[in-house]
């Protein structure tokens, strides 16, 4: 079963030097038929001006990656974490039981447009934790390329998810192809960041997402270029 | 499945060279230990242009203070059940003009309120306690000083238990 979720139809926090579209509910935005896919919970498409960003704010029991297209974000923590994350890059923050953090523009110049992503976390009352890892950009050109899943605490090329989720992400030219099998069970959603694509012969173009239930296969083409994220889920 | 958060608390701090903004950061993370709804806020400094740059530490941690935190909105304490407010002891100008302010609002009286020192000092701790209870704020007592700022984490995750345990008085 595929599910389109329509970039027109997502919610939209507009605050000037915020604009951000939520595939699922956020904030001010609330629609029950939309709470997230499986652990899936937040997927919001964030576009912050130069110089801005968000002040200190708590979150709590919540896996937060962040997943940048273009531009920089500068992210400080509670825990004493400061770094940037830019493109190629995937940052995770784990909640647990508390942290506190700020995400920042630090451009003076230039906008940044990046995901936000919270996943439900398998387990309560965690210590929390923070990753980020630096990959090589050609990695995923033309084929998925996994930022984020369980059993990566120690890894240096993706980041530690405590759910059983994993998540690939690739950049895809003109006609150029990836697959993905969906073992059963188990669920996707494709999220079109940028460009557009064909998967399984519906198409998506840039904000768009598909839920995949009861698929084995995805078949993900680029009909221009295009980064896309596959979440793959319990 | 972890129950919702159910204590709103604030916490405001005044820091100049990022001591005190640890410890309220501390707090606040104690605080959502405790399942709390937290907002965090830092006071605006009282001090001149002149006296702050002539600081270059203070000067360069305020710009990103600036970044990271807003100054006390009028319906924040409104909002709260507890205030954390976190001194530096080199200035409680900040922090007791702040309780003053408090006091000038009617829908805020009562509201429990738990200082914090980011250094020994009696006579600041005094002086902040009685511009607490001249707002009509009920301070929940103890040391008010945290050399350590895990203390600082525990006592945030306290004054949540003071909140509801006050609730069912």
């Amino acid at each position: 079963m595929l599910t389109i979720r329509k970039a027109e139809d997502r919610g939209h926090t507009d605050l000037g030097w915020l604009s951000s579209y939520h595939t699922f509910s956020f904030g001010g935005y609330q629609d029950p038929a939309h709470m997230g896919f499986r652990a899936l919970r937040v997927l919001n498409d964030d576009r912050v001006e130069a110089a801005k960003g968000f002040g200190a704010h708590g979150h709590r029991e919540m896996e937060i990656l962040s997943y940048v297209i273009a531009g920089t974000l500068a992210h400080r923590d509670s825990m004493e974490e400061e770094r940037n994350v830019a493109p190629d890059e995937i940052q995770t923050m784990s909640a647990g039981t508390g942290v506190i953090h700020s995400e920042f523009n630090p451009s003076p110049t230039e906008p940044v447009h990046f995901l936000q992503i919270w996943i439900e976390p398998a387990q309560s009352e965690l210590t929390p934790s923070y990753q980020h890892v630096s990959y090589p950009r050609d990695e995923k050109r033309g084929r998925l390329r996994l930022v984020a899943g369980p059993d990566m605490r120690t890894s240096t090329s993706a980041v530690h998810l405590h759910q059983d989720a994993r998540i690939y992400a690739a950049l895809l030219g003109p006609g150029e192809s990836v697959t993905h099998a969906i073992p059963t069970g188990r669920h996707a959603w494709i999220q079109c960041a940028t460009g557009g694509l064909i998967v399984n012969g519906v198409p998506l173009k840039a904000g768009d997402g598909l839920a995949v239930s009861d698929e084995a296969r995805l078949t993900i083409t680029a009909t221009r270029d295009a980064e896309l994220l596959v979440f793959d889920l319990v | 499945m972890t129950p919702a958060p159910d204590v709103n608390v604030l916490v405001v701090f005044y820091s100049r060279h990022g001591k005190a903004e640890k410890l309220a950061l501390r707090a606040g993370v104690g605080a959502l230990q405790g399942r709390a709804n937290i907002r965090l806020r830092r006071l605006a400094d009282s001090a001149s242009e002149e006296t702050i740059a002539a600081d270059a530490l203070w000067t360069e941690t305020r710009l990103r203070l600036h970044r990271d935190y807003v100054v006390p909105r009028p319906a924040d304490p409104v909002w709260a059940e507890v205030i954390i407010l976190v001194s530096t002891s080199t200035s409680s100008r900040e922090a007791e003009a702040y309780l003053a302010s408090l006091g000038a609002d009617s829908a805020v009286a009562g509201t429990l309120i738990v200082p914090v020192l980011d250094a020994p000092d009696a006579s600041t701790a005094t002086r902040l306690r009685d511009a607490a209870d001249a707002a009509d704020l009920i301070v929940i007592d103890g040391e008010m000083t945290f050399q350590d700022i895990a203390d600082a984490e525990t006592r945030g995750r306290a004054a949540t238990d003071v909140v509801r345990r006050h609730r069912r008085t």
